[in-house]
């Protein structure tokens, strides 16, 4: 068995990696993605300059492509929380070297997602009305407070237990590294020097911030689902509108987690530490939650669809057989069914097969947040014949414009920060050879002289 | 764009069919010194949705006599979407006493305008009167919520600031860790590189002072949200006025959902119907609501002439808007629609039960028996719109397409008696909705057979 130090040293070596080599493919790759955020931020100043009326979006369906995005990103953000602080709440020992990326896609999501509340609002300049007329009364006032207040405690829920690694940074780049590294590092670190005291204090914040993140993160996406729960549509009157949104928002982070994770092992070589054992756990969670989606939609449809009043006959034909039913059932049977159909089959229990399932659950979950903002505002209030919506360009440049923000955020904070959680992951390790140790120990007692 | 005009026709039409009125005042004084003086007077107060009586009384300056036979025209100042103008509600014409009198029905709450003119003696003269409406039996208006004691911003707040408060005791932590003690300084220094150099770290202090003040910001928008709407408190409720319907009908979005088909198709005439706004004033199913009659009766003729031209209350539609193919889809969802239960229930429910009928050889009178028949029962059809009409005793003696309808002392050649026998030559049995029970027939066959007298 490999000895522990040179175990932590080619860990730490692998999490260095990222920032010290750059390749001419990840510059490419970077160079990629701001020609597509550029060309989003063209069709956004288009969009700026001639007013909403360049979207797909009217008076009817005013809510389209970005408020989709809104909340499959806000939903994404979830990942951070369950895998993170719920499994170190729970004290699961295999989560060690998956937390890191998830806290960071949480952080990133966040940011991208409240970006596209933005990108919807025909006057962006009124946006500062919120904050002077907002009133408590409104779920879009409850939605900015919770958003902010789960930015906030997610930037630093992913700051807390990365002091350590930081400070590994900052001794190892101390020499020979640019200005602009050392100084990150330096502050970032705040004087950690790994004594006792310093980790007692640590432990304390990182305890603090890993339970109180969980009701937070519940109540963002509860409110999230309460903007539509609460506006008068027929679809949205859902009681379990927050736990279903909620439930999603987990089922699709742990996706979104199992692909990033895929990504940068592959790119950085983390075969070592991340192993095929965790794909598989987060592949039986994300199976767990499909199976409480299914759960969710069955409830929800078989109990209105039983009593099927007028209003909810006309949804139900536009989800199951007309319109929307092609988004329906792929969502239903590739989004939800098969990811638990192949976490059931022991072949398909492999890397690239839970991979291939996230990819599933990531596109049915965008796509199911696509049809219940558009088919609720389809359903006509007045007597007329429903609205119809498409996207336009401008909606699907921003949109791929969001999407490449979030990669790139990705892409430069891996050549920042430590991906991996070093001390973590050591301390993780040095607890099992102590158990280890004690149980040769203990046997060799027993052992007759 | 399609929808939002067809939206525009539905408010105009409720504003439109909505008039207006108020007030106490007598004008006593002459509106002008020449040969016409004229008095308008109403009510002191006008609630929504109640009837206003306006009455216009004329007379001659110089013999301060009654001017009788004067044309009478009501219009309301109106104003929509930017746009003001005048709309006629409709005319009277004065008696023998010089004496107009004529009904509206307030829809629409706030001070409104009306102007009245009269025709008479060669000569016009006119009058405005304005006055304010009161919301009275509103017919929906929502509470603002149960008041729970107690209940309030507050707690939201507190919420929120417990989070943030749990934040602080984080960050308060991690300023600890940040503090190196002088001792293990020391010890580090001789291993780490870069410690010596360092300075205490300010990133934790930092931190806390944007949490505290985005905390801060947080808490202030919720606390004076209260003082930024006033719509929970009955003194600061001040919104647009409400309109006035007076019935609501089912969404039957289903229904529509069905007949709904891309722009550039052929429309079924149901449609048209919907999507050029008729609906909004004729009801959904074109049984008629109180602002206007059930469309389904009118012939192919009427049905193109009033689209085309408009009537009081009736906007007109041009070619561009509804097109010669559209008006004949029009006509036969109309023709449906008059055998539907909908539209035959509103008619039934728009009949008296018992009217003034004659028995044994009393002589009927149009002012005591006939007259109050024909404008229960016909009346709603034979307005001032055109063809015959049923308003009064002159209009139903001199008017119609085949006028005169009434022949005294002959109901053989009276139309008006052909077509309630149903043996007419022209056209359909009237009503249209089926034969008048016995009694009323009699009476007006008697009437007509002993002269047609007023
Ligand atoms: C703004 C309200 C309004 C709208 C919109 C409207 N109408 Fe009318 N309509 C009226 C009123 C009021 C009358 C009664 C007019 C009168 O008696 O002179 C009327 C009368 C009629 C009549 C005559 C009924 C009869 O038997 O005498 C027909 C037919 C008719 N409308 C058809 C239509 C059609 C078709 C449309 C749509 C293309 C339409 N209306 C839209 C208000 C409206
Ligand atoms: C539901 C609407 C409606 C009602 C109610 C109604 N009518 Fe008519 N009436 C019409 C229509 C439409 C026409 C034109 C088509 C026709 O002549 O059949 C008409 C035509 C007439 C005419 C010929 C008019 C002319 O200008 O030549 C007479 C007379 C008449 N009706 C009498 C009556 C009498 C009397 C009553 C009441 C007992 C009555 N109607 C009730 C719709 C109605």
């Amino acid at each position: 068995m490999e000895t522990l130090s040179s175990w932590q040293q080619s860990l730490e070596e692998t999490a260095l990696a990222p920032s010290r080599r750059t390749t001419r493919s990840y510059y490419l790759f970077v160079g990629f993605l701001l020609a597509v955020i550029a060309w989003a931020g063209y069709a956004y100043s288009v969009q700026v300059r001639e007013g909403l009326i360049v979207t797909g979006m009217r008076d009817r369906i005013s809510w389209g492509l970005y408020i989709t995005m809104f909340v499959f990103f806000i939903g994404i953000s979830h990942a951070g929380t369950l895998i993170s602080a719920i499994l170190r709440v729970s004290n699961a020992s295999w989560r060690t070297p998956v937390t890191r990326m998830a806290e960071f896609i949480t952080a990133v999501a966040l940011t991208t997602g409240a970006l596209f509340v933005i990108f919807d609002l025909g006057r962006p300049d009124r946006l500062m009305n919120v904050l002077i007329h907002g009133r408590w009364q409104s779920p879009i006032v409850w939605d900015v407070v919770a958003v902010s207040t789960y930015l906030t405690a997610s930037v630093f829920y992913l700051y807390l237990p990365m002091v350590p690694d930081l400070a590994l940074f900052r001794d190892r780049f101390s020499s020979g590294a640019s200005k602009l590294r050392s100084w990150i590092y330096r502050h970032l670190a705040i004087n950690w020097i790994g004594s006792a005291l310093q980790k007692r204090h640590l432990a304390r914040a990182i305890s603090i911030m890993m339970i109180l993140i969980i009701p937070i993160a519940v109540s963002v996406h509860t409110v999230v689902s309460w903007i539509f729960a609460m506006t008068l549509r027929e679809a949205w009157n859902s009681t379990i509108f927050g736990f279903f949104f909620v439930a999603g928002a987990i089922f699709s982070g742990i996706a979104t987690l199992i692909i990033v994770m895929a990504i940068l092992r592959r790119v950085y070589r983390l075969e070592k530490f991340i192993t095929e054992k965790h794909f598989l756990y987060l592949g039986y969670l994300m199976a767990a939650m499909a199976g409480v989606m299914i759960y969710a939609n069955i409830s929800e449809y078989v109990t209105t669809g039983f009593k099927l009043e007028e209003g909810e006959d006309f949804l139900f034909r536009q989800l199951f057989i007309e319109e929307f039913a092609p988004f329906f059932w792929f969502y239903f049977i590739g989004g939800l069914l098969l990811p638990v159909a192949i976490m059931l089959k022991k072949s398909f229990r492999t890397i690239p097969g839970v991979v291939v399932t996230a990819v599933l659950v990531d596109l049915g979950m965008w796509i199911e947040r696509y049809f219940i903002v558009v088919t609720g505002l389809r359903a006509p209030l007045m007597p007329y014949e429903p609205a119809s919506y498409a996207p336009t360009w401008v909606e699907w440049s921003i949109t791929a414009g969001g999407f490449a923000f979030f990669a790139l955020l990705i892409a430069v904070f891996v050549k920042f920060f430590p991906i991996l959680a070093v001390w973590e992951m050591v301390e993780e390790r040095e607890k099992v050879e102590a158990e280890h140790e004690a149980s040769v120990a203990a046997r060799r007692t027993e052992e007759p002289a | 764009m399609r929808h939002s005009i067809a939206w525009l026709r539905l408010l105009r039409a409720v504003t439109s069919g909505a008039i207006v009125i108020g007030s106490l005042v007598f004008f006593a004084l002459p509106a002008s010194a020449e040969h016409l003086i004229i008095d308008v007077a109403t009510p002191d107060a006008a609630a929504l949705g109640d009837e206003v009586p306006i009455t216009v009384t004329a007379r001659s300056a110089d013999s301060n006599k009654p001017v009788a036979g004067a044309t009478v025209l009501f219009y309301a100042a109106k104003s929509f979407a930017g746009v003001t103008g005048e709309a006629e509600l409709g005319s009277a014409v004065t008696n023998d006493a010089g004496v107009a009198v004529f009904s509206i029905t307030v829809h629409v709450a706030g001070v409104q305008g009306v102007r009245v003119e009269v025709i008479g003696g060669g000569e016009t003269q006119d009058q405005s009167i304005s006055l304010p409406v009161t919301v009275g039996d509103q017919l929906h208006q929502s509470e603002a919520g149960v008041d729970l004691p107690g209940l309030g911003a507050w707690v939201v707040v507190l919420v929120v600031a417990a989070a943030w408060i749990i934040f602080l005791a984080a960050g308060r932590a991690v300023m600890a860790a940040s503090r190196v003690p002088a001792g293990e300084r020391e010890i580090e220094a001789t291993s780490g590189p870069s410690l010596g150099q360092m300075k205490t770290s300010h990133l934790a202090t930092i931190m806390m002072t944007v949490s505290v003040l985005v905390a801060a910001g947080l808490v202030a928008i919720l606390l004076r949200s209260p003082e930024t709407h006033s719509n929970l408190n009955p003194e600061g409720y001040d919104r647009t006025p409400v309109a006035f319907l007076e019935a609501k009908y089912a969404y039957t979005g289903l229904g529509l959902s069905e007949d709904a088909v891309a722009a550039g198709e052929d429309l079924t005439g149901r449609d048209v119907f919907l999507r050029s706004g008729c609906a909004g004033c004729h009801g959904v199913n074109a049984e008629g609501t109180a602002s206007a009659p059930s469309p389904a009766w009118a012939s192919p003729g009427r049905l193109e002439q009033i689209v085309r031209d408009g009537s009081v209350g009736m906007p007109s539609y041009g070619v561009e808007e509804l097109s010669g193919q559209e008006l004949d889809a029009l006509h036969v969802f109309l023709l449906e629609a008059q055998t539907s239960p909908i539209v035959q229930e509103r008619f039934a429910a728009t009949q008296p039960d018992s009217l003034p009928v004659t028995t044994g050889d009393e002589i009927p009178t149009f002012a005591d028996n006939v007259g109050p028949i024909l404008t229960a029962r016909c009346a709603a059809c034979h307005g001032s719109a055109g063809g015959w009409s049923a308003a009064d005793y002159d209009s139903v003696m001199t008017t119609g397409t085949n006028s005169p309808v009434v022949v005294p002392g002959d109901p053989e050649n009276s139309l008006l008696a052909q077509k309630i026998l149903g043996v007419q030559t022209t056209g359909a049995l009237m009503p249209p909705s089926g034969t008048l029970p016995d009694a009323e027939i009699r009476t007006i066959i008697d009437w007509i057979s002993a002269g047609a007298g007023r």
